[in-house]
């Protein structure tokens, strides 16, 4: 005897659409940030990056006059920054409500690079990148000047 | 003169290693206009100096 299954009729259009809301859901906030110009920094101050140029900021997060992250999502998120002091002697750091939280550089480099996971929980919590550099009026040059997250999963 | 340099010259002793990421003493500047100032001193010897004292160093 023969055995027929029957598969119920698969609209393939409204499951991809369903799994398309789904993630849509899923994200959360993700912004990038530069600077327009170079960045003068004094000698031996860690001096916040003044990212004044939104490249994206998909929940308006990212506040380009105070240069901080605010996510409205709780969750962990990927944050990288770099710089490019032009110093040997240099550093870069993610603040996090204000205070040193990851810090990356020192000794020789003139280009720094910062990459590591941050909980925000989606409320008060807010990031930062903080510049270094041991030479007078440094100036920090636009270009390998940014600092951006992204969403990575909830809490 | 920075505020770095003022308290270079308040205490001769320091180097550019004691602002450091390993340092014990953090200057800090908010890009908010206010400028440079100090955010932590934890020198074990020497002790932080004052407004007065700071202002005192010509420039």
């Amino acid at each position: 005897m023969a055995l027929i299954v029957t598969k119920p009729a698969l609209n393939v259009r409204d499951e991809l659409n369903s799994l398309k809301g789904q993630h849509k859901n899923a994200w959360g906030p993700c912004f990038s940030a530069r600077r327009t110009t170079s960045q003068t920094i004094s000698s031996n101050v860690w001096t916040k990056a003044a990212l004044d140029l939104e490249e994206f900021d998909t929940a308006n997060c990212y506040d380009a006059t105070t240069y901080r992250f605010t996510p409205n999502v709780a969750g962990l998120y990927q944050v990288n920054g770099a710089s490019f002091v032009g110093v040997n002697g240099s550093a870069i750091c993610i603040y996090k409500n204000g205070l040193e939280y990851k810090t990356t550089g020192w000794g020789g480099g003139q280009t720094n690079n910062i990459s590591g996971l941050v909980y925000l929980n989606g409320s008060s919590d807010y990031i930062e990148l903080y510049i270094y550099g041991t030479t007078t009026s440094t100036t920090v040059t636009n270009y390998a000047f940014f600092f951006d997250a992204h969403f990575v999963r909830g809490a | 003169m920075t505020l770095y340099e003022k308290i270079l010259s308040l205490h001769e002793d320091l180097t550019s290693d004691d602002f450091g990421p390993l340092g014990t003493i953090k200057l800090q500047n908010d890009s908010n206009g206010f400028g440079d100032y100090i955010a932590k001193w934890e020198h074990p010897t020497l002790e932080r100096p004052t407004e007065e004292q700071l202002n005192a160093v010509e420039e």
